[in-house]
């Protein structure tokens, strides 16, 4: 019980250091405002961050928690059994601490603002968006001095000059012999941490968890444990082949994996024909209990099969 | 083998299979319409080696993770072996991307430059040879010829082009008198006339019958002409020379015009005159030799030939120009600025030349526009762009520019440049593809940008990315071997888990993308907080400092199984 308690004890901290640095990495996603962000700002995005980020946080700590417990505990089933508890308790802080009302307000916060005006490209730099190039002299009273620009996607000859060309200002546009370009400088290029999901029409688990702060407490709770029963079934891989450099490795890999399967049933076509098989088999739940469901009997089953056929270690510390 | 030489051994290793998998990926994935067959295998020699490049920090990972991770003795020690070999590798790893890095890039960056060029040229070859224009095809299927001559897809283009060039000219001499129908121009006929009377006085009697015998095809009316065309014959004729012999009458004639051509400051006409004469059966004629000679190296003052385009087109290429001419030294304080700005499709650098594609120049003042030139191929040197371009082989075919407002000063045929074509093509070049310049042109291109009106943060953000890679792969070292002593295997390893180490790199790959987004986050903040190359020290400080955490990570590495039963 001492091993356990020690294990789980150890996980909180790990748990609290992965929280502070996925916290970090997305809070220098800031760097794409157009100017440099203050304190105050950056000390809101952190704590949105931290909220937002929790259940990735959870996974990371839970896959981690993996190895220790395999290392560490003689009982598998006492294993899986600590596992639970970690995950439960944290998902379980991280649903609640979304719901404090001083939280809520400061992640519904918008951060950096939206901008009042357009930002103009520089004058004296010449900026190419697409195939179309513009060079700017100066600008004076809204309009722009020596506009030289060049349209590589059209035919030769292609370079337009004017000496004054007046700049909408609602669109940066502006008219150099006939031909539109635009002067609005174009925003940072930033790529966020985790890809967009722009490929499937499902959505990350902690994008789903906090679209569900408006719905009742046991919508969230269901769409956590799922996700958590799911991940505590893909436990075997830590012990997959008999190098654990490996099994770290794939670990880390299935670790993506799980969160990719995931974000994919979670897509609207998906879970319309989870609930047409539902109400065919006479379940009238909603998409989320289904897909909830769904990921909670995969994982269990995953977990029995590893408990019923996984030879058990000669080695362990609380041998 | 100790265990040092065995992390270097390994390590060696997986970089090769790396190297091999790349080599094949690129192999499979090789595309004809894509790549021009000629540059095939130097084409997936440097990409396997950019996909190399790219993933040499996770490799590094993998390759300390893989021989710590599979050796023998304690943790600890495993570690203090590998310090050495790990640092040496890395040292050596990081000299190679950073040397190698940039050559890879441009040559890469300039087969598909070269391979994109040859594919439109041949394309639009075929349209025009469909279409009827035959001098375009020609002109677009030399491009091709200097890319790739051996290429198989131009025989069937030149075989075409070739028999309907044949047609072209057997239609030309079939239909002689409306070919050689002139206007008339009483007024040239006039001056050519006043001017046989001039070398008729000198008793220059070839160049009176010649200017003669021009004012009268001119004015077939003017009597004076024509007689002065016979009596300046007959003159030659007592002199020697044989009247009836019409072809050699003819070829008098043609280098006298040719002569007449180069005196009057037209090189390019002299030339095409004593290229075709020289091309029928006169090229032992002294005259010919000496004036074909000095015709040429005037040509090459004032214009420069297609071939020369052609030649560097299948070389460095970069495309969609768009720089501002700098202000020169003194120029700029004395003077309102004068705005320079130059466009292009593609400029091409060779032989310490530069040479553009559909180039446009506009010149501004403070009155407004000043001059404004397009030409289809300009060349720039020594101070000055040449805009007129001929084709060597045949000389009648020149490409002129068209100014639609100028020249301000100077002649037409080039356009004064305070530019050094070497510092232009640099920051052409890192506005376009600034992972193609060394280190030190980088550099030197961040510096200039300014200057040419180019944005210079791509080109830092470039030199940002490139200082990431030795850190990438000091720390990818040091966090490999970290886990590699961490999730050591107990006891003997059998050597068949080494076949886990493919899936193992491919699981490795979102980890890597991970740690090369949050070192693109390092960067762009660097960016942010000093825009400019200051940036650069900013970034290695926060890069040392993970270095720093990673290498003390390593150093506290111990066995969590405890002493190790091996």
């Amino acid at each position: 019980m001492r091993v356990w308690l020690g294990v789980l004890g150890r996980a909180c901290i790990e748990f609290l250091i992965i929280l502070l640095l996925v916290s970090a990495a997305a809070t220098a996603g800031l760097v794409e405002l157009p100017s440099l962000p203050n304190f105050h700002t950056i000390t809101l995005k952190a704590v949105e961050s931290a909220l937002e980020l929790l259940p990735l946080a959870a996974l990371l700590t839970i896959f981690l928690s993996f190895f220790s417990f395999e290392t560490r505990m003689r009982s598998r089933s006492a294993g899986w059994l600590g596992l639970l508890v970690l995950g439960t308790l944290l998902f379980a802080v991280g649903i609640g601490m979304r719901r404090v009302p001083l939280l809520q307000e400061i992640s519904s916060r918008q951060i950096g603002g939206a901008s009042s005006s357009i930002q103009l490209i520089l004058p004296g730099r010449a900026i190419q968006k697409d195939r179309a190039a513009l060079w700017i002299g100066a600008y004076e009273k809204g309009e722009a001095i020596d506009a030289v620009g060049v349209d590589f996607g059209s035919d030769y000859p292609r370079l337009d000059y004017a000496p004054r060309a007046e700049v909408d200002p609602a669109s940066g546009e502006l008219d150099v012999q006939g031909r539109n370009y635009s002067a609005a400088a174009s925003p940072p290029s930033y790529q966020p941490l985790a890809p967009e999901l722009s490929m499937f029409s499902g959505s990350w688990i902690w994008d789903r968890l906090a679209a569900a702060d408006r719905e009742p407490l046991y919508v969230a709770f269901a769409m956590a444990g799922g996700f958590l029963l799911l991940a505590l079934g893909l436990r075997f891989i830590c012990r997959l082949t008999s190098w654990p450099l490996a099994n770290a490795l794939l670990a880390a890999a299935a670790l993506a994996g799980l969160a990719i399967l995931d974000a994919i049933l979670s897509g609207p076509a998906v879970i319309e024909r989870l609930e047409a098989l539902a109400s065919r088999l006479g379940l009238h739940l909603g998409g989320a209990f289904i897909l909830a469901g769904l990921e909670a009997l995969l994982g269990l089953t995953l977990s029995a099969v590893d408990l019923a056929t996984a030879p058990r270690s000669p080695r362990r510390i609380d041998e | 083998m100790n265990n040092g030489q065995r992390t270097f051994g390994v390590a060696f290793l997986i970089d090769l299979l790396a190297y091999a998998g790349f080599f094949c990926y690129s192999l499979a994935s090789y595309s004809a319409s894509r790549i021009v067959p000629a540059f095939a295998l130097r084409w997936e020699a440097v990409d396997a080696l950019s996909g190399f490049l790219q993933a040499l920090a996770g490799l590094q990972f993998l390759a300390l993770a893989v021989a710590l991770g599979s050796s023998k003795g304690k943790t600890e020690d495993l570690v203090q072996v590998a310090i050495f070999p790990i640092v040496l590798l890395s040292a050596l790893l990081a000299a190679f991307s950073l040397i190698a890095g940039p050559q890879v890039e441009a040559t890469r960056s300039s087969i598909l430059s070269a391979s994109s060029t040859f594919s439109a040229s041949l394309d639009a070859a075929r349209s025009a040879l469909a279409s009827g224009d035959l001098t375009r095809s020609r002109s677009e299927f030399g491009v091709c010829q200097a890319i790739s001559r051996k290429d198989p897809r131009l025989d069937e283009v030149e075989s075409r082009l070739v028999a309907a060039e044949l047609k072209a000219r057997r239609d030309t001499i079939s239909k002689p008198v409306q070919s050689l129908a002139q206007p008339k121009d009483p007024v040239a006929a006039k001056d050519y006339y006043l001017k046989a009377l001039d070398f008729a006085a000198k008793g220059d009697f070839f160049g009176a019958n010649w200017y003669a015998t021009a004012a009268a095809r001119l004015d077939p009316s003017y009597t004076d002409a024509r007689r002065l065309a016979a009596t300046s014959w007959e003159e030659l004729h007592k002199r020697g020379a044989d009247p009836t012999d019409q072809a050699r009458a003819e070829f008098y004639s043609r280098k006298l015009e040719g002569y007449g051509l180069l005196n009057s400051g037209d090189p390019v006409g002299a030339y095409r005159v004593f290229k075709e004469l020289s091309d029928e059966k006169h090229a032992d004629d002294p005259d010919v030799r000496r004036y074909l000679a000095e015709s040429l190296a005037q040509t090459e003052k004032a214009a420069f030939f297609k071939d020369e385009v052609d030649a560097a087109l299948s070389a460095s290429i970069v495309a969609d120009i768009f720089f501002r001419v700098p202000e020169s030294g003194g120029a700029g304080k004395s003077a309102a600025p004068l705005l320079r700005m130059i466009a292009a499709k593609d400029a091409a650098w060779s032989g310490g030349a530069l040479y553009f594609r559909e180039f446009e120049y506009l010149e501004a003042g403070q009155g407004g526009l000043r001059a404004l030139v397009r030409c289809p191929y300009a060349k720039l040197t020594d101070g000055k762009a040449f805009l007129v371009c001929v084709e060597r082989d045949r000389p009648a075919q020149v490409y002129k520019p068209v100014w639609s407002a100028g020249p301000s000063s100077g002649p037409a045929s080039l356009v004064e440049l305070p530019l050094l074509p070497e510092s232009a093509f640099r920051a052409l070049s890192a506005r376009v593809e600034p992972s193609s310049l060394s280190l030190v042109q980088a550099w030197e291109a961040a510096g200039e940008a300014k200057a040419f009106g180019i944005d210079p943060e791509p080109i830092i953000g470039d030199l940002l990315a490139r200082s990431a890679l030795p850190f990438a792969i000091f720390t990818a070292s040091a966090l490999g071997a970290l886990v590699g002593g961490r999730f050591r295997r107990r006891g003997a390893f059998p050597k068949r888990l080494y076949a886990l180490v493919p899936p193992m790199a491919a699981a490795l790959t979102p980890l890597v993308l991970l740690a090369s987004r949050i070192d693109a986050l390092i960067s762009a903040w660097s960016l942010k907080i000093l825009p400019s190359l200051s940036s650069l020290l900013l970034a290695a400080c926060i890069r040392t400092l993970v270095l720093f955490l990673a290498v003390l990570l390593m150093a506290g590495a111990r066995d969590v199984y405890g002493t190790a039963a091996d």
